[in-house]
């Protein structure tokens, strides 16, 4: 039997994260008041997906666009076809990122002002200056980042050269992003940061106010103290969203 | 009493007037063993929800080469969760506390805690 629900429940990114990392075999079939899609999962990837004449990433950004309909989940159904080769996880980011663009031209279309390149340009100076400055108060500094919750960052700071900032800013995004849903599902409160322990790094987010954006910091777990850690991206988390426009 | 069930229940006494919920949990998101302060608290949801976060951090870590995970810790407004990951990975150690409770002092009882814990683990 499948498994089935409404999308305002269960939004179609949390569905995708879940069938990816319990790397199901399954077909996922989405019913909207005038369409029927479906998106076809395998060793924890997208492998095939299609919404009426549409087929493999397009469909899925599509299908990503919807707020409400009905979903059925069902195990062990082979996928027909194989028309998605982009990993899970940067279909998410890009669907994400489209749905923010297009928010951002229907903004542009409704208020026409045009943002002020000069205050852009102060923002990141003075956003440059407080991370650098952040680095110096962090024991076993690595990198720290401004990112948007699209997975991209908009400042960076990093001491250590070969760290692929962009990669790490996109997979603590999608971490961070269920970390919250988690948290919301279950009642805990609000979340306010989630520190990553490994055998290499401590790597902590924290929201800024808003929730828009947050801040991450990487430090080596040989040198640093979590308590440090923690302190400093409290204090800086207030420097940073003053640093920003509203 | 489990081995399991006792070694918890140390914990829950150690840790005192902040513990809120812990359990022993495996990667299929489903509760070997635990307890909580709450009658209310769906300790199978809460369970299977953190597999999918110590999951996806896992996945994370290897992608951008931070080597294996030791521990997710979550703060709100009301809690720190702490998941960490026991033995050989296949079953994470679920802790909730309040805001009020010593956080140095939670991962020190979970460090010394976490080897016996693995160990009282049926296999």
């Amino acid at each position: 039997m499948a498994l089935q629900g409404d999308l305002r429940h269960l939004s179609l990114v949390n569905l995708i994260q879940i069938n990816c990392t319990e790397q199901n075999r399954a077909c996922l079939r989405l019913r909207s008041q005038t369409q029927d899609g479906a998106i076809y999962f395998e060793a924890g990837e997208i492998v095939h997906a299609v919404l009426g004449t549409q087929t493999g990433e397009e469909a899925v950004y599509e299908l990503l666009t919807w707020q409400d309909g009905e979903f059925a989940l069902e195990m062990d159904e082979p996928a027909p076809d194989h028309t998605v080769f982009t990993p899970w996880s940067n279909l998410l980011l890009d669907g994400v990122r489209r749905m923010d663009e297009g928010d951002a031209v229907w903004s542009e279309l409704v208020e026409s002002e045009p943002e002020p390149v000069e205050e852009a340009e102060e923002m990141a100076e003075k956003l440059d200056a407080v991370l650098k400055q952040l680095a110096g108060e962090v024991s076993g500094f690595v990198a720290t980042a401004v990112i948007g919750m699209d997975g991209l960052g908009i400042a960076q700071y990093q001491v250590v050269k070969g760290v692929d900032v962009d990669n790490i800013n996109a997979q603590m995004t999608l971490l961070l992003k269920l970390v919250d849903t988690t948290v919301g599902k279950l009642g805990a409160g609000v979340l306010e940061d989630h520190l990553l322990t490994t055998e290499r790094a401590y790597l902590l987010m924290r929201f800024l106010p808003g929730k828009e954006y947050y801040l991450g910091i990487a430090a080596d777990i040989q040198k640093a103290s979590l308590g440090n850690m923690r302190l400093v991206s409290k204090l800086y988390a207030e420097r940073i969203a003053k640093a920003m426009p509203r | 009493m489990s081995k399991l069930d006792q070694l918890l229940q140390e914990v829950r006494a150690t840790l005192g007037a902040d513990f809120v919920s812990t359990d022993i949990v495996g990667m299929d998101g489903i509760s070997i063993a635990g307890g909580s302060v709450s009658p209310d608290f769906d300790a199978s949801e809460a369970s299977a929800r953190f597999a999918m976060v110590v999951k996806l951090a896992a996945n994370v870590s290897n992608k951008i080469g931070m080597g294996r995970v030791v521990e997710n810790l979550t703060t709100t407004d009301h809690a720190f969760i702490i998941a960490r990951f026991l033995g050989d990975n296949s079953y994470y150690w679920g802790v909730a506390v309040t805001r009020e409770a010593t956080l140095g002092m939670v991962r020190m009882v979970m460090n010394e805690y976490a080897e016996q814990i693995w160990d009282a683990i049926p296999r």
